[in-house]
């Protein structure tokens, strides 16, 4: 058995988790934003050399790669994508820039949605002048009332053309019920522009990336898409040209955000957002699960985001249905993380408007020029100067010493920051603790008590690399008593891809009213519902084929978007059934939305005088791949400490009155059943672990830790 | 295995393979692109040109992007000479110079020679090594001053904010190296180091730091430095690899410096007299010797300063092939 290989992209450092067998190493490398391939390479590098290997021996060896990766993030932010054409219904060409009235506040943090008076629109990723309208006209129900006329077409075509546009996004009405027209304008294109030519462009519709309802958020799915599609392209096909050169010809599967994972060939561009902290997610839920914690919130905090996901009973229950990108809101599912930004590279500042409080974040300082104490040009103080300062982080032992922190650098930016509001150094650094710690923790706490569930009764998984550092804290303030750091927390997102099966979804909308409470009757047309759902296994099916595997290795699961007539929001819930034959099966499918809804509302808000309505289908397939399983397990026991005891160092501890002569461990000399009661200091290649007074740590005979509160 | 590969596994002391060979071609690279050096690096497209062309005429296994200590002087309001067709500038004149923030991408000649670095990259940095040069801070310093050290501390800030652009721009770039040359002060070096080691130590940690986050690694060029002093300036400043210019080795050398190496874990560049043939035959043998005796990993061979752009081609293809057949 090889390498499976695990990259995860952040903003700040690139995670590697590699696992052959029942091992695994991991690495973390600074994130090269200029050519993710550069850190891409380097990470693999310094996993070849800790197995003693070079690196082409070390890709000859690997089996898979999997990656979560940032490069349609980042095409988005720098405004980097090629110049495209938005080809919609004459007389709808304004709808994207309508909006849903209040898209100037889309993707913006809380600060600043508040602060009016300096709010902008997002700049169009497609102009005014680059869209254009075409006589066709298609009803709710499909039918075509207006015909397409190829001469208007065409002549659109030819303008977009003369613009200089490097692409198409063909979105029309209802489309998503009927794209019989969308399709025939991509014919038009190809005609006009046949692939053998120079000129000829990508063409993205609408009704194949996002065939739902909703005109907006449809056509923005496809701009986005389009946007991402073409540098992608490019990035991913370099970074595999530079893999094959170095001997590795095995696939590259990229990581989604529905928690699943596929080769370059099948993935859509934006399916890719977001899908670290999704992949982190999923690797809590598998990891949780072994170790029988059925409700855990998920925590990765990084050098510039912290992101937060909620297991519930087990599993992973919370999907966004119209997740913004990065300034706009889309239609594509993915599974729900809540990203601030708040992490180790976190800014401190003074806020002038509200009579200088220092704030931490949102603006990071990234892996260049990093915190002011990586001594890269860095002069801001941020969360990781305040860490040194404050005695956690040890600057000579940061990456395992890979990496030396400047210390002095770090007291300048604190003592600069502090001098302009009357603090020293010492205390503008416990300031940012607290102000970071409370930013995350509230965060959880609204993210677990909003959705109906009792903060007190999860555990927090403390995952990223700052994770750990903070995960005292930040539990406190979310009025959480318990902890699980895994041994592999610093490299959460990369773990979690190890756990990924390669995993399609696909989704059709079709208003389908399961339930007439009015006639007292059941939905009776089999036929067409069992249609839409062979319709997407058709899909699939020849998805698993083109990926290599067989159909009979296919696991199929089928969601549904559901409400009660008349509610503005859907709901979605797992089917009980892939088909329907009877009666019988729709009540079955029917009950399984009321337990749901039920659950997430209370009963008494089920309102089932409105009927019972499916919008989306959406179907799931699960090809299986390996998954590393942590398999080190110790008798449990009290054990002594000694081995593990590093030394000791002066660390600050506001509830003590100030820095303490403070015990400092390493991770991997602590044994099953060793208890550390805080103050304390755990520290490994890749994270510190920070036990506050009040909190004892405790190995598990997993070799993972738990942090309670002592009570 | 490729040149590049070579070059990078021999500055993380990994290479048991031969050893790489890197000399500064710059007036040859005129020469063979049959140009005045001074139209050479005015032009992006000649310069690219010249350096591909004396790489594919001798293949060597680094292409240096320049051996000129002017650059960064010239930024900052220098005079600068071109003494002859082939010949690399020197700084005449610095005394109307204002020490003041300067911005490289005002320089013509910077941006000529990133460009050119940059096409280098793409057309042949996969095979063979691509390796930026700058002038060290404390020669910078020592050429915008002289003796005059009045206002030495704000001209090593601002020297520091011109030398960490130009490492971003060649980082970006992806070199593989970058390579400081603190050779121009000679002995002098050391000294002028150490009287102003703290803020000296500052500049080389951030900039070290920096080309190591772009994956690059700094290699630091000296000039008759005494080999006993090299641990010393280890503990001072680490740089991934060390060059000693003006040097002659004996076998006891050798060994020394192979024991400095292992210990400090940093790569030695030997250089090789291109300018004197008998010379560098007996250098050569010396040194090959040693290296097939004791395969250090880290041992590279340079040429002692720029590679005489009148010397015979075929001394520089002896010299290669023996090389490259050890």
């Amino acid at each position: 058995m090889g390498y499976i290989v695990n990259i995860d992209v952040g903003g700040t450092f690139m995670d590697f988790f590699v696992a052959k067998g029942d091992k695994y190493l991991t690495t973390k490398v600074p994130t090269t934003a200029y050519e993710l391939g550069v850190g891409f390479l380097r990470g693999l590098e310094e996993c070849a050399e800790k197995d003693n290997k070079t690196l082409e021996q070390f890709l000859a060896d690997t089996d898979v790669i999997k990656y979560c990766t940032t490069i349609g993030t980042n095409i988005l932010i720098e405004h980097t994508g090629p110049k495209l054409g938005l080809i919609t219904t004459r007389g709808f060409e304004d709808t994207i820039f309508i909006g849903r009235g209040r898209q100037w506040a889309d993707g913006l943090p809380a600060s600043d949605v508040q602060d009016v008076t300096t709010i902008e629109k997002p700049v169009p990723l497609i102009p005014r002048k680059l869209v254009v309208g075409i006589r066709e006209r298609v009803d709710y129900s499909g039918d075509v009332v207006m015909p397409l006329v190829k001469e208007d077409v065409l002549e659109q075509l030819r303008y977009l053309v003369d613009q200089g546009v490097r692409g198409f996004v063909v979105s029309l009405l209802w489309s998503f019920i009927n794209p019989v027209h969308e399709k025939q304008i991509r014919s038009i294109i190809e005609e006009e522009f046949p692939e053998v030519y120079l000129g000829n462009m990508p063409i993205i519709l609408s009704s194949e990336i996002s065939p739902k309802e909703g005109e907006y958020v449809r056509t923005m799915t496809a701009i986005v898409n389009a946007y991402i599609h073409i540098g992608f392209v490019e990035q991913i096909s370099a970074l595999c040209s530079d893999l094959l050169d170095r001997g590795y010809k095995r696939p590259l599967l990229l990581c989604d955000n529905v928690g699943g994972c596929a080769k370059v060939a099948r993935t859509k561009a934006i399916a890719t957002y977001g899908a670290s902290p999704v992949s982190g997610l999923c690797g809590a839920a598998h990891l949780c699960s072994g170790v029988d914690l059925p409700d855990v919130v998920f925590t990765d905090a990084g050098g510039t985001s912290f992101d937060i996901g909620l297991i519930t009973d087990g599993s992973i229950t919370h999907y966004d249905l119209y997740p913004t990108v990065d300034r706009w809101r889309t239609q594509l599912t993915a599974i729900k993380i809540t990203s601030i930004g708040a992490g180790g590279g976190s800014i401190a500042w003074l806020n002038p408007l509200l009579g200088n409080r220092l704030e931490v974040g949102p603006a990071s300082a990234k892996s260049l020029p990093g915190p002011a104490c990586y001594d890269l040009g860095g002069e801001n103080a941020t969360v990781t100067d305040a860490d040194v300062v404050l005695g956690y982080v040890n600057p000579d032992y940061f990456l395992g010493g890979k990496f030396k922190l400047n210390k002095e650098k770090a007291v300048k930016a604190l003592k600069e920051m502090g001098d302009k509001s009357g603090l020293d150094e010492v205390t503008a650094a416990m300031m940012i603790k607290k102000v970071v710690d409370a930013k995350m923790g509230n965060e959880i706490f609204k993210e677990v008590a909003l959705k109906g569930y009792e903060p007190s009764e999860f555990t927090v998984f403390a995952g990223g690399g700052a994770g750990p550092g903070h995960c005292c804290g930040v539990a406190a303030a979310a009025e959480m008593t318990k902890i699980i750091v895994p041994p592999m927390s610093s490299v959460a997102g990369a773990y979690g891809a190890s756990t990924l099966d390669v995993v399609h979804s696909y989704e059709k909308s079709r208003n389908t009213r399961l339930f007439d409470y009015a006639k007292g009757a059941y939905f009776s047309d089999f036929d067409m519902f069992n249609s839409i759902i062979n319709e997407l296994r058709e899909l699939a099916i020849r998805d698993i084929i083109l990926e290599g595997f067989k159909e009979e290795q296919a696991a199929f699961r089928l969601e549904l978007e559901m409400r009660y007539g008349m509610q503005w929001r859907y709901t979605p819930v797992e089917s009980p059934l892939l088909l329907i034959h009877s009666t019988d099966d729709v009540k079955k499918v029917c009950d399984r939305f009321t337990e749901e809804f039920s659950r997430m509302y209370s009963a008494e808000a089920a309102f089932p005088q409105g009927g019972v309505e499916v919008e989306t289908y959406r179907l799931f397939v699960h090809l299986p791949l390996p998954h590393f399983r942590l398999t080190q397990r110790e008798a449990a026991g009290e054990k002594t400490l000694n081995t593990a005891f590093k030394e000791q160092r002066d660390a600050y501890w506001e509830k003590l009155g100030g820095y303490q002569k403070t015990d400092i461990y390493q991770w991997d000399l602590l044994r099953a059943g060793n208890v550390i009661e805080g103050p304390a200091v755990i520290e490994s290649d890749n994270t510190t672990v920070v036990i506050e007074p009040d909190w004892t740590f405790t190995m598990a005979p997993e070799l993972y830790g738990m942090i309670t509160y002592n009570l | 295995m490729n040149s590049n590969t070579a070059f990078r596994d021999t500055i993380k002391l990994m290479n048991r393979d031969r050893p790489v060979f890197v000399p500064f071609v710059y007036g040859l690279a005129a020469r063979t692109g049959q140009l005045p050096l001074q139209e050479m690096v005015s032009d992006a497209s000649y310069y690219a040109h010249s350096l591909e062309e004396a790489y594919e005429l001798f293949k060597y296994d680094g292409i240096v992007n320049h051996y000129d200590a002017t650059i960064e002087a010239e930024v900052f309001g220098c005079e600068v000479a071109w003494p002859d067709d082939y010949a690399a500038p020197s700084v005449t004149d610095c005394s109307q110079v204002e020490l003041r923030e300067v911005n490289p991408e005002e320089s013509y000649r910077i941006q000529v020679l990133l460009e050119a670095t940059k096409r280098t990259v793409m057309s042949k940095g996969k095979d063979v090594a691509v390796i930026g040069t700058l002038t060290g801070p404390v020669s910078l310093v020592k050429t915008l001053l002289g003796d005059n050290n009045g206002n030495i501390e704000n001209a090593i800030s601002l020297a520091k904010n011109l030398l960490m652009r130009l490492v971003r721009s060649l980082g970006e770039l992806r070199v593989d190296s970058v390579f400081f040359r603190e050779d121009l002060l000679g002995a002098g070096y050391r000294d002028e180091l150490q009287s102003h080691q703290k803020p000296y130590t500052d500049v080389y940690t951030t900039l070290f730091n920096l080309i190591k986050h772009y994956n690059g690694s700094p290699v630091l060029i000296v000039k008759d430095f005494k080999m006993d002093s090299i641990a010393d300036l280890h503990r001072i400043i680490t740089p991934s690899g060390l060059v000693l210019l003006g040097k002659k080795f004996s076998e006891d050398d050798l060994a020394y410096l192979h024991g400095l190496s292992d210990s400090l874990k940093i790569s030695i560049g030997l250089p090789l007299p291109l300018k004197d043939p008998p010379e560098l035959w007996k250098q050569f043998a010396v040194i090959s010797q040693y290296l097939s005796k004791h395969r250090p990993t880290g041992f590279f061979y340079v040429s002692d300063g720029d590679v005489p752009y009148d010397m015979p081609p075929e001394v520089l293809h002896d010299l290669i092939a023996k090389i490259q057949s050890a």
